[in-house]
C-alpha cells in the first residue's frame, strides 16, 4: 500500500504536462501494487477465520470474524483499498485514490498492539510516529526509484524531488531510529533479551540492515552535491537502498508475528556475562591489575597514533586498533564472570511464603549438612573435608541471578554436588526461594521504623488468603493499587494492638491485614470490620515472614528468637517492604495518625523499580 | 500535487499504525501455577497482559482427569484488570489442570494451561 500511495502522491506537477505516458504507468503499477494489498488483506481474513475455528469449536466462519474488532478494521482496509482500485479504474482520480490508499494504511493501525493494549498515550504516539515515519520513507524511495526510469526529460525534475525528499530524510530517519529505540526498550526489555532472544537477533539484523541503509543515503547525498553526477551512479544506490528497505520491511513482519523478547525464555549462549561490578567484589584485587593494564595499553596506542602522524593513516590506525584490541582482551575477561545457560532464565514459582516454606524444608536434608543449618558455611561436612561451603548469609547470595543458583542446585559448582536426580525442578525453585529470603532477611537489619524515600529494595513474600466471600486471594493482587499494613501476631496478648488500631481505620490509606492462629480469630474481632485477618493454618506466613524479622540490634544469627511476639510491616503499593517495628523494640507501636502520615508520603512515590523478583510475579 | 494536497496526506497519516508483535499472555493467575491449596477453589482468576475478545475465550478446568460443567454465566471478562474470572461447581478433587485459549483484540490467539493440587 505504501508504494501505491507513493506512485499516486509523488508524481510531479510536470509529468502530466511533458510525459502523460509516465503518469499512466504510475497508475497502472499503482492498480497493480494495490490489487496486491487487497489480496492480502482478504487472505489475513480468511487466516484469521480459520484460527478462530479452534476457539468457537465450529467451522471456519468469514462472518464470525466481523465480530470481533480486529475483524472489522480488516474489514474497513479492504474496502478502503477496493474502493481506491475502483476509483483509479473509472475515474483515474490521483487524488481521491490516494486518499483511500492512505486511509486503507491507517486502518493498520487501529488492529495494532500499540491500541489494543497500551495504555499509555506515550507509547502509541511513539509507535504510530514510527510507523508513519518507515511509510513514508518506503514511499518515497520506492517512488523516486520508480519515476528515474522512467524519462530523460524529466531528469532535472526527479533530481529536485531527490534533493526534497533527501533534504527531509535525514531528521526523519533519525526521528524513526529514535522512535524505534524506545519501542525496542519496551519489547525486549533487557540486554541479555536482545542477546539471546530470536526477537532480539531479528531485531539486530534489522539494525544492521538499517545501517547499510543510512550508507546508501550517505552516498546519494554526495552525488547530489556534485554537479555532473551520472543516473548509473545513483540507480545503484537507489536500488541498493529500495532492495534493503525491502529487508527491513520482511524483518519487521517477521519482529511483528514473533514474541516479544521481554516475554520470551532467555537461553544464554555465552560461558560469561559482562557485570564489572561484580567481578570487581569477587576479585577486587585481580580486576584492577587487568583494568590498569588495558587503560596501559589504550593510553599507548593513543600515543602512538599521535606520534606516528608523519607516518601513513593506514599504519596508524592499524597500531591504534591493534591497542584497542588488545585492552579490550585484557579487560572484558577481567571484568565479566562466569555465566550459564539458564543465568537469566525466570523461576516459575512466585516468591511467596508456602514456597519459601517448601525450600526451608527442602534445605535441612540437602544442604544444611555443608552449609550448616543457618546457612553460614560451618556445616560438619564441610568441616570435615576443610571445605569452604558458601556462607548464605552473607550480600553476596542476592548479587548472582536466580538462574545460576538454579544451575548451581542442578549440577553443582566445584565440590559442591549436582541435586538434579535427588531434587525436582520445582523443588530446586523451592530451595532458591528460601535463600533469596534468607539472603533478603539478613539484609532487613538495616529495616528501621522510617521508610527511606525513593529506596524501595526489600519485596514483600506473596502469600494468599481468604476473603469474606469465599473466594481467595493473593497480597501481590494489589500491586499497584494501595498499600498494605501487615501485622504478623505470635503471642495472643499482642491481639490487644489491633483491637487498638481497628477503631479509628475508616479511611486509612492502606489495607489492613492480619495474621494471627486460627484458634484466636474469634477473640480478635465479633463481626466486619476494615481489616482482613487471615487465619495462618500451618504458620508458614508467620514462618516466612520471620526471615524479616532481624534487626540490629536482635540479629539472631543462631535463629534461636524466630518468634518475635507481634511485628508490623509497612510495605508501599508497589510490593516493598519500606518499614518495620517489632514489639520488643521501641517504638513498637505507631499510632493510626502517624502511620497514616508515612502511607500518605509514600503515596507521593511513583514506581522505583519493579517488585517482581521472578518474571510475571 | 497541491501544498494543500500533501498536508492532507501528512495529516491523514497521523493515525498511522503500529505493527508491534502482540500475543495475549497468561501474566498470573489464582491460585497459581503449581500451587499447593489447602481446599478447593470456588473461582479461578488469570490476568491476561492484553484486552482479549469476550466472545471467543474457551477454558476448560479438569478435577482429578474429569472436565467440570462451566457455564457461559459462569464466565466473566473484567476489562479495567484484563482479568477472565472463573466461577467453579463445588467439587473435592486433589489435582487440577486449567487449559485456556484467548483471542487477543488485535486478532492473535493465544493458549496455555497450569495446573495446581489440593492438599488431600
Amino acid at each position: 500500500m505504501a508504494f501505491a500511495f507513493g506512485l499516486l502522491a509523488g508524481a510531479p506537477a510536470l509529468e502530466r504536462l511533458l510525459y502523460p505516458k509516465a503518469l499512466s504507468a504510475a497508475h497502472g503499477l499503482a492498480f497493480k501494487l494495490s490489487g496486491l494489498a487487497l489480496l492480502v488483506s482478504v487472505l489475513r481474513m480468511l487466516d484469521m477465520a480459520w484460527s478462530l475455528k479452534d476457539l468457537t469449536g465450529s467451522a471456519p466462519d468469514v462472518f464470525l470474524l466481523f465480530q470481533t474488532y480486529a475483524g472489522q478494521v480488516l474489514l474497513l482496509q479492504a474496502g478502503s483499498v477496493l474502493l481506491s482500485l475502483l476509483l483509479l479504474h473509472f475515474s483515474g482520480s490521483t487524488f481521491w485514490s490516494a486518499a483511500w490508499l492512505s486511509a486503507a494504511m491507517a486502518c493498520t493501525a487501529l488492529a495494532g498492539h500499540v491500541v489494543s493494549a497500551s495504555e499509555s498515550w506515550r507509547q502509541i504516539l511513539v509507535s504510530c510516529t514510527h510507523v508513519l515515519l518507515a511509510q513514508l520513507w518506503l514511499a518515497g524511495v520506492f517512488n523516486l526509484m520508480w519515476r528515474l526510469g522512467q524519462s530523460q526529460k524529466l531528469f532535472a525534475v526527479w533530481r529536485g524531488q531527490l534533493a526534497r525528499f533527501s533534504k527531509w530524510a535525514l531528521p526523519g530517519m533519525l526521528l524513526m531510529l529514535l522512535t524505534g529505540v524506545l519501542l525496542s526498550s519496551w519489547t525486549v526489555a533487557s540486554w541479555p533479551a536482545l542477546l539471546a532472544t530470536p526477537y532480539g537477533w531479528l531485531l539486530i539484523f534489522k539494525l544492521l540492515f538499517v545501517c547499510a541503509v543510512l550508507v546508501c543515503a550517505w552516498q546519494l547525498r554526495g552525488w547530489l552535491k556534485k554537479t555532473a553526477g551520472t543516473s548509473s551512479t545513483v540507480r545503484y544506490w537507489l536500488s541498493s537502498e529500495i532492495s534493503l528497505a525491502l529487508a527491513v520491511l520482511i524483518l519487521a513482519s517477521w519482529l511483528a508475528a514473533s514474541m516479544p523478547a521481554a516475554h520470551d525464555t532467555i537461553v544464554w549462549p555465552f560461558g560469561f556475562r559482562w557485570t564489572p561490578v561484580l567481578a570487581w567484589r569477587q576479585d577486587q584485587a585481580g580486576t584492577e591489575i587487568s583494568l590498569m593494564w588495558a587503560a596501559g595499553l589504550l593510553i599507548t596506542g593513543a600515543l602512538l597514533f599521535v606520534l606516528l602522524r608523519k607516518r601513513q593513516a593506514v599504519w596508524r590506525w592499524l597500531v591504534f586498533m591493534s591497542a584497542v584490541i588488545a585492552s579490550l582482551a585484557i579487560a572484558l575477561p577481567a571484568t565479566s564472570i562466569p555465566a550459564y545457560p539458564t543465568t537469566y532464565m525466570h523461576s516459575p514459582l512466585r516468591l511467596d511464603t508456602a514456597s519459601v516454606v517448601a525450600g526451608e524444608a527442602l534445605y535441612k536434608p540437602y544442604c544444611a549438612d555443608c552449609h550448616g543449618l543457618n546457612g553460614q558455611g560451618d556445616g560438619p561436612v564441610a568441616k570435615l573435608n576443610a571445605m569452604q561451603a558458601a556462607n548464605l548469609t552473607e550480600p553476596h547470595v542476592s548479587w548472582h541471578t536466580h538462574g545460576d543458583m538454579f544451575w548451581w542446585l542442578t549440577y553443582g559448582r566445584g565440590k559442591m554436588p549436582g541435586f538434579a536426580a535427588a531434587l525436582l525442578e520445582e523443588d530446586r525453585w523451592h530451595l532458591i526461594n528460601h535463600l533469596i529470603a534468607l539472603s533478603f532477611g539478613y539484609e532487613a537489619r538495616s529495616l528501621t521504623g522510617i521508610p527511606a524515600p525513593f529506596n524501595p529494595w526489600l519485596p514483600a513474600l506473596d502469600f494468599r488468603f481468604k476473603m469474606d466471600n469465599n473466594r481467595f486471594m493473593s497480597m501481590s493482587e494489589w500491586r499497584g493499587l494501595h498499600a498494605v499494613h501487615l501485622i504478623i501476631i505470635n503471642q495472643k496478648t499482642e491481639l490487644q494492638r489491633v483491637r487498638d488500631l481497628l477503631p479509628d481505620m475508616k479511611g486509612f490509606p492502606a489495607q489492613l491485614v492480619i495474621v494471627v492462629k486460627p484458634e484466636w480469630v474469634k477473640d480478635l474481632v465479633k463481626g466486619p470490620c476494615e481489616a482482613i485477618i487471615v487465619a495462618d493454618e500451618n504458620a508458614d506466613i508467620a514462618r516466612a515472614w520471620s526471615y524479616y524479622r532481624r534487626s540490629f540490634a536482635a540479629p539472631d544469627f543462631l535463629n534461636e528468637d524466630r518468634w518475635v511476639a507481634r511485628t508490623e510491616f509497612l510495605i508501599d503499593r508497589y510490593g516493598f517492604v519500606r518499614a518495620r517495628w517489632r514489639s520488643d523494640e521501641a517504638p513498637s507501636a505507631l499510632s493510626v495518625a502517624e502511620l497514616k502520615a508515612m502511607y500518605d508520603s509514600l503515596s507521593l512515590e511513583g514506581e522505583i523499580k519493579s517488585a517482581a523478583i521472578h518474571q510475571h510475579d | 500535487m497541491q501544498l494543500w494536497q500533501r498536508w492532507f496526506w501528512f495529516l491523514l497519516f497521523g493515525c498511522l499504525p503500529v505493527a508491534a508483535s502482540a500475543h495475549a499472555h497468561l501474566l498470573d493467575s489464582e491460585p497459581p501455577a503449581n500451587a499447593v491449596l489447602a481446599q478447593s477453589p470456588s473461582q479461578l482468576r488469570l490476568r491476561f497482559s492484553e484486552p482479549i475478545e469476550k466472545k471467543f475465550i474457551r477454558i476448560e478446568v479438569k478435577a482429578d482427569a474429569q472436565s467440570l460443567p462451566l457455564t457461559p454465566q459462569s464466565i466473566q471478562w473484567d476489562d479495567s484488570t484484563k482479568t477472565l474470572l472463573v466461577n467453579l461447581p463445588v467439587q473435592q478433587a486433589s489435582n487440577y489442570q486449567v487449559h485456556w485459549s484467548v483471542l487477543a483484540k488485535d486478532g492473535h490467539a493465544g493458549k496455555g494451561h497450569f495446573s495446581f493440587k489440593v492438599k488431600p
